[in-house]
């Protein structure tokens, strides 16, 4: 950009806060010149916005809704409608006047979004797809009868979730299966395992695990079969819960209702 | 304003936990109604009227400016070269007192949005409460833990407890046999006089275990019950025998003696068993 205090005679101030001036009377000459270089100026920004973004000059004079320099914003800089924010601010979108629907699986009516819809929307062939949790549209402000002639839009709710790519991927050739649809959701799971006994042969944990009775008989009629234990339950035994315990390197698992990593909490939203 | 988030459970609509509704405003509903009521505020008002005198001194500086071009005298001339910069001070004069009205009417939107705020739909089992009746159900439901219940939405929109003693077993006796009942639903409560298992004395424990034992053995045929007790025999035969030699390696004389007394007393109550 040209330096304004450089290109032009008559300012005021300095650097960030170089001002043009009024004439002081007819004749004068002491006002801000409107020379080339300052329409070069804007019309040069306004082109590498555009360029940027791979526009080209549509020729319909810029308006709202249809300035192509926003467009430009937009696509260069991968912001605008339908775009992810992780929102940090204090209170929330609509009161701090930011342009931003937290994803809470709002129903809104689409009228009112218009944007947003057509970025995000699943399309009619997905519409009625219940994979998709989020961007379908509805007949009722209640979200739950999806028709692609409704008036509603229902966004995704991002509430408790962490949020993954969809498909997989691989990791010491072990697939790594992520979700398939934008908005599908997996619930947590533990890897599969099965409990088994071993023995630990370090130090203090060298203990085998072992099932201890009273009282067993054995039925065994010929040496060639198999003894069958009956545990009789006449006497009890003195048994120990199976659990999830410490190893003794990392401590006493942590337990709660679901499997989940250490997270931090904030908002997701979506700019419309 | 907070929602209330619902999840059913054996056909009760129970209340899950309480959230802020604040992520539920919606601002295009919103913005029609706070840009109406923005524009009576008397900050707006007092802004419009400035606007309106600045324009009035742009018009003023603008016309001295054409006179001054105009003038066929120089100290004509200068009436209007200073009328100009008069005016062209008084436009500066305006913006100066516009611009800390701008900041208030700003902090007057946020107020105006919050007070006036539209909500959006909810998603399934989702319901909007007001600030106090959601501080009221949070206390209700602090209570339902404590009283072993879950607190449920009724269809009526009324509140109640459900009891919840899901996965508790209980025990009870009735006309001296003993009945475990694990409760796996809501709204069941253990009947009166049942026993939470682990609560179960050493001697119930024991009653519960001889009682299972008598139903098993019930429940085999002749030929099975016939098989089983040939096999505890034949077991306390070894038992014995087991004891017999264990006696005799430590000198006892009456080892052989004291083992068929064993064996005559464990035949005896084997005898009973599968009587």
């Amino acid at each position: 950009m040209i330096d304004y205090a450089a290109v032009l005679t008559n300012t005021s101030g300095s650097f960030p806060d170089i001002d043009a001036v009024n004439v002081s009377a007819p004749g004068a000459g002491d006002g801000t010149e409107f020379v080339a270089a300052m329409v070069n100026d804007i019309w040069g920004r306004a082109q590498a916005v555009m360029d940027y973004a791979g526009l080209t000059p549509d020729s319909v004079q810029e308006a709202p809704d249809t300035a192509q320099f926003l467009e430009a914003l937009n696509k260069g800089w991968g912001i605008g409608p339908g775009c992810g924010v992780i929102y940090w601010k204090d209170g929330t979108p609509t009161a701090n006047g930011d342009r931003v629907l937290l994803l809470q699986g709002q129903v809104v009516l689409i009228a009112n979004y218009p944007l947003l819809v057509a970025a995000t929307y699943i399309g009619d062939g997905n519409n009625a797809d219940t994979d998709y949790t989020g961007f379908y549209k509805t007949s009722d402000a209640g979200g739950t009868t999806r028709s692609t002639s409704g008036t509603y839009f229902v966004l995704p709710d991002t509430r408790g979730l962490s949020l993954k790519n969809i498909g997989d991927a691989t990791i010491n050739t072990r697939t790594k299966t992520g979700p398939v649809k934008l908005t599908e959701l997996q619930e947590d799971q533990f890897q599969a395992w099965q409990a088994g006994a071993d023995q630990d042969g370090t130090g203090a944990r060298d203990y085998w695990g072992m099932i201890q009775a009273r009282d067993f008989l054995n039925t065994n009629t010929a040496t060639a079969n198999a003894g069958n234990v009956r545990y009789d339950t006449t006497n009890q035994g003195d048994g120990r819960m199976v659990k999830a315990m410490n190893d003794g390197t990392n401590g006493t698992p942590r337990s709660g209702t679901n499997t989940r990593d250490s997270v931090i909490g904030t908002n997701f939203g979506i700019t419309y | 304003m907070k929602t209330i988030k619902l999840k059913i459970i054996d056909g009760y609509r129970i209340i899950d936990s309480i959230q802020s509704a604040d992520g539920f405003i919606d601002p295009e509903e919103t913005k029609k109604i706070v840009n109406v009521k923005i524009q009576k505020t008397e900050t707006f008002i007092e802004i419009s009227r400035l606007k309106t005198e600045m324009y009035k001194y742009v018009v003023q500086a603008k016309q001295a400016f054409i006179s001054a071009k105009n003038a066929k005298t120089e100290s004509e001339k200068q009436v209007f070269v200073n009328e100009y910069q008069k005016r062209r001070e008084d436009e500066k004069g305006i913006e100066e007192k516009l611009k800390p009205l701008a900041k208030i009417l700003k902090q007057e939107y946020r107020d105006l949005t919050i007070a006036n705020a539209k909500y959006t739909g909810l998603p399934a089992l989702e319901e909007y409460r007001e600030d106090d009746e959601a501080e009221t159900i949070a206390d209700e439901m602090i209570a339902a833990t404590q009283n072993n219940s879950l607190l449920a939405l009724n269809d009526d929109g009324t509140r109640s407890e459900i009891p919840d003693y899901r996965g508790k077993k209980y025990w009870n006796k009735k006309s001296g046999s003993w009945t475990g009942v694990e409760i796996s639903n809501i709204g069941v409560k253990p009947v009166s006089g049942a026993i939470l298992d682990a609560d179960l004395t050493e001697s119930q424990r024991e009653e519960i275990a001889e009682q299972h034992e008598k139903e098993r053995i019930e429940k085999l045929s002749a030929k099975q019950k016939e098989a089983e007790k040939d096999s505890v025999i034949d077991s306390i035969a070894a038992q014995a025998d087991s004891m017999r030699g264990k006696l005799e390696i430590q000198g006892d004389k009456n080892a052989l003696k004291k083992a068929q007394e064993w064996y005559a007393e464990q035949l005896t109550e084997i005898e009973l068993k599968y009587a």
